[in-house]
């Protein structure tokens, strides 16, 4: 969404836009890049190919729109696998922070208060062995919103 | 209970309008910035970047995990 061309700055602001393809196209793999539809996507886009450049631009105004935001304010000042490193840093501080809040609130004298720290401490080691960080961690969309997430518990 | 409603109404405007203002001031940098970005990352292979988890079946690149979590 943001290598693509821009036909509206204000259009592009309100959703990202990206090239609209037909699937068959976009399943052909594309070596270098993911596996997924969208990264085949990114690499047509970064070829230069004459009917991705052509393609009308649908707009994408669901849940990533906030990631794009972001990605785009990140990899303004850094290069990519520094975005996701400095992202799966702040996932796991956030889990950090969730566990250590949950360790405090065990001192607390009321047995209830023990009882729900002890609940979210549960919860932060279950994140932390089985939420598969390494790959969540490093992505926009999820480590965003899950960071924000534990740290809002 | 009308004043919080009012204020919840005001706090969902402001913030449409706030993300709606910096992808606005986003928007100025233009495509061939993060084209660059892109051509390093498949340059140094992060784009490709695939991670191997204990009780996975296989390695997973994090982008087909991401697909395989929307679908």
């Amino acid at each position: 969404m943001l290598v693509t061309r821009r036909d509206s700055p204000v259009r592009q602001s309100i959703s990202p836009r990206w090239p609209l393809l037909p699937e068959a196209v976009v399943a052909q793999p594309a070596p270098g890049y993911g596996r997924d539809e969208f990264c085949h996507l990114l690499a047509r886009t970064m070829e230069g190919d004459p009917a991705t450049l052509a393609a009308r631009l649908e707009s994408h105004h669901r849940y990533l729109h906030t990631p794009v935001t972001l990605a785009a304010l990140a990899l303004m000042v850094v290069p990519l696998d520094v975005a996701l490193w400095v992202l799966l840093v702040l996932s796991y501080g956030a889990l950090a922070v969730l566990a250590i809040a949950a360790a405090a609130r065990m001192r607390s004298p009321e047995p209830d208060e023990r009882r729900r720290a002890g609940a979210f401490l549960i919860v932060a080691a279950v994140l932390a062995l089985f939420y598969a960080l390494p790959i969540y961690g490093r992505t926009f969309s999820y480590a965003s919103s899950t960071a924000r997430w534990w740290c809002s518990c | 209970m009308m004043r919080n409603i009012a204020l919840a109404i005001l706090v969902a405007v402001l913030s449409v309008f706030g993300l709606f203002a910096v992808n606005l001031v986003v928007m100025q940098i233009g495509p061939d910035h993060y084209r660059t970005v892109v051509a390093d990352a498949v340059r140094n292979g992060t784009m490709a970047a695939t991670t191997r988890q204990p009780f996975g079946p296989r390695a997973t690149s994090i982008w087909s995990v991401e697909a395989t979590a929307r679908s």
